[in-house]
């Protein structure tokens, strides 16, 4: 009783599952890294513009001189 | 300046020093595997009866170890969670059912290929498989409830029940064949003196292989899981602040 067929099977389908498993993981991890990173630069670019909005403007007389 | 940055530079340190850390262990588990495999497939001689098809056993015992392990994660998470309502074991417990799930599939995959040459059937209702199948749909059930309940919800708390709750089947999958005695064998291997010495080397060198390949495989999707939830919170300050605007 040898069965090597079954063998390989079990084998394969496992090490396929898992790595496929591994394979989907790296993946998202790439595109969440660069979707995090994509939010926290829009993030910084609107606590800038909102900076930016806050502080009082020049005085119209200095502006002229 | 220098004061703002020390915590940015803090926080970075220890990320490289987190991913050198798995990086090794990513290392092991492959060299690990990689030894199992080799063991398994060339170096222990088949088995009197079953022939080389008992060589399954070396990936089929290690899965349905790690199937256990994760488990107990989901319910000591689960019961940590209730206890102390932190999202990390939280998120622990989500991490653990999923991997769970992925090592019942393959415990039940390979048992059925494994069966069909030995008992002459792919499936039977035997009690061993049986409470292995129930124990699949019930941490496929505690994942459909996480991926379909509403954010923010009671979903975290009533998941962390179904987590305990579920628990209660490990132990009785583990002693189904003890108390019924149906086709699967009992888990005698150690006592009977059914292994030879190489075989039982093998069979710890691959439950030693599984659990650090395991480790890995549970700490990367664990970093994604963390991830996704920093880019949920993100997108959720930013929406905040366009509402705002």
């Amino acid at each position: 009783m040898d069965n090597l067929g079954y063998l390989i099977a079990a084998y394969v389908i496992i090490w396929l599952g898992l790595f496929a498993y591994l394979f989907w993981m790296s993946g998202m991890l790439k595109t969440l890294g660069a979707e995090v990173e994509e939010l926290r630069l829009r993030l910084r670019a609107r606590s800038d513009q909102s900076e930016a909005g806050a502080q009082p403007p020049a005085p119209v007389e200095a502006a002229g001189r | 300046m220098a004061v703002l940055a020390a915590p940015a530079r803090r926080r970075a340190s220890d990320a490289t020093s987190r991913n050198g850390w798995l990086l090794i262990l990513n290392g092991a588990a492959a060299l690990l595997v990689l030894a199992t495999l080799v063991a398994a497939l060339a170096l222990t001689p088949p088995e009197r009866v079953e022939g080389n098809v008992f060589r399954i056993f070396y990936v089929h015992v290690p899965l349905a170890w790690l199937m256990y392990v994760a488990f107990f994660v989901v319910f000591a998470a689960s019961a940590l969670y209730l206890w102390k309502r932190s999202d990390t074991w939280d998120r622990v417990a989500r991490v653990s059912a999923e991997v769970g799930l992925l090592f019942t599939t393959l415990v039940l995959i390979s048992g059925s290929i494994w069966g069909r040459p030995v008992w002459g059937v792919w499936w039977t209702w035997d009690a061993r498989l049986t409470t292995t199948l129930v124990l699949w749909f019930i941490y496929l059930a505690y994942l459909l409830l996480r991926a379909y309940a509403q954010e923010g919800g009671q979903a975290p708390r009533y998941a962390a029940v179904l987590g305990i709750i579920g628990f209660v089947d490990v132990p009785i999958v583990q002693f189904s064949v003890t108390w019924w005695r149906t086709l699967h064998p009992q888990s005698t291997v150690l006592e009977s003196g059914h292994l030879s010495g190489s075989m039982l080397a093998t069979l710890f060198l691959s439950l030693i292989a599984f659990t650090v390949f395991g480790l890995a495989i549970f700490l990367q999707r664990f970093r994604l899981e963390t991830l996704r939830d920093h880019a949920r919170a993100l997108r959720q300050q930013l929406d905040d602040e366009e509402g705002f605007a």
